[in-house]
C-alpha cells in the first residue's frame, strides 16, 4: 500500500511539473524534426525517459531545462542520422552580413522625416510571414538552430544554453551569432524569390 | 566612444542581456545617438521577437497528450 501510495506520489509530482511544458517540448521538437510524425515521437520518448529519470531531477532547479537537455540528448542520438547533410556555410562572408542592410520597405511611411527607426523595421518585417520564419530557420544547420531557438524561443541564457547542449558560453555564443545570420542570410533569399521586400540592388 | 563595428559585433549579446554593465552602459549610449547602429539594434530585437512568436505557434496535438497520459499512467 505504502509503495503504492509513493507511486502514485511521484507520478502525479512529474505531471504538475512536466505536462505544462509539453507545448514548449512539442514546438522545439518540430523546429528540430521539422515534421510532425517524428516530433510527436520525439516529445514522447523525451517524457518516458524524463519519467524514468525523474529521480534524478532535482527538485527545485529549473524543471524546463532539465526536460529540453533530455529532448536535445534524445533528438541527437536518435535523429541525427536522418538528417540531411547540413548546407555548407561559408562562415567569412557572413560575418559581416546584416539583412536590415540589404533590404527596404515595401511601403514608405507616409511622412518620411518624422518616421520613427522602429516603425520602418516593422514594415520591413511585416514582409514576412511566420511560414517565411520558420522555413528560413529550418534551413540552418541544426547546431545553429537549436542554439537560436533555445535563446529566441525558450529565452534562456547563454550559461543555461551551454549546459543543455553540453558546450562551453564562447561556443554557444558563436553558434547564436552564426544561427542568426545564416537565417537573416536565408531571409534575403527567401525575399528575392518571393520579391516580398525591396532588395536593394 | 565605442565604435559602430564593435557595436554591432556585440549587439547579439547585448540584446541577450549576455555584456556586463560597463559595455551594456557604453553601448546604450551609443545607441542613443547613432541611428545606424539604432536601426540594426530594432531590426534584431524585432526579429527575434518575430522568431518566438513564428515558432511557438504549436500546441502539443491531443493525441500525443493522450499517448503520454496512457504512458505514465502503466
Ligand atoms: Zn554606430
Amino acid at each position: 500500500m505504502a509503495t503504492a501510495n509513493t507511486n502514485q506520489d511521484k507520478k502525479r509530482k512529474f505531471e504538475e511539473q512536466f505536462l505544462p511544458l509539453m507545448d514548449n517540448l512539442y514546438n522545439i521538437a518540430m523546429r528540430m524534426t521539422r515534421n510532425s510524425a517524428d516530433a510527436e515521437d520525439l516529445v514522447q520518448e523525451t517524457y518516458l525517459k524524463a519519467f524514468r529519470f525523474f529521480d534524478h531531477f532535482q527538485e527545485g532547479t529549473n524543471a524546463r531545462a532539465w526536460i529540453i537537455t533530455i529532448l536535445t540528448n534524445t533528438f541527437r542520438t536518435k535523429y541525427r542520422k536522418y538528417q540531411k547533410e547540413p548546407i555548407q556555410v561559408d562562415f567569412d562572408s557572413i560575418e559581416n552580413f546584416f539583412l536590415v542592410d540589404e533590404i527596404k520597405p515595401q511601403i514608405q511611411p507616409a511622412n518620411k522625416s518624422e518616421a520613427k527607426g522602429s516603425e520602418e523595421i516593422t514594415e520591413i518585417l511585416k514582409a514576412y510571414v511566420s511560414d517565411d520564419i520558420i522555413k528560413a530557420l529550418e534551413n540552418v544547420p541544426e547546431q545553429f538552430r537549436l542554439a537560436v531557438l533555445l535563446s529566441d524561443v525558450e529565452r534562456f541564457n547563454y550559461q543555461e544554453i551551454a549546459e543543455i547542449i553540453g558546450v562551453s558560453v564562447g561556443t554557444v555564443k558563436s553558434r547564436i551569432f552564426r544561427g542568426r545570420k545564416i537565417l537573416q542570410k536565408q531571409l534575403l533569399d527567401l525575399a528575392k524569390a518571393k520579391g516580398i521586400v525591396g532588395v536593394k540592388k | 566612444m565605442i565604435k559602430c563595428e564593435e557595436v554591432l559585433k556585440r549587439l547579439n549579446e547585448y540584446i541577450d542581456k549576455e555584456l556586463d554593465e560597463t559595455v551594456t552602459k557604453e553601448i546604450m549610449e551609443h545607441l542613443k545617438l547613432c541611428k545606424y547602429c539604432c536601426r540594426h539594434h530594432d531590426f534584431e530585437v524585432q526579429l527575434k521577437e518575430l522568431i518566438k512568436k513564428s515558432c511557438f505557434d504549436k500546441k502539443a496535438p491531443e493525441i500525443l497528450k493522450n499517448k503520454i497520459s496512457e504512458m505514465l499512467g502503466e
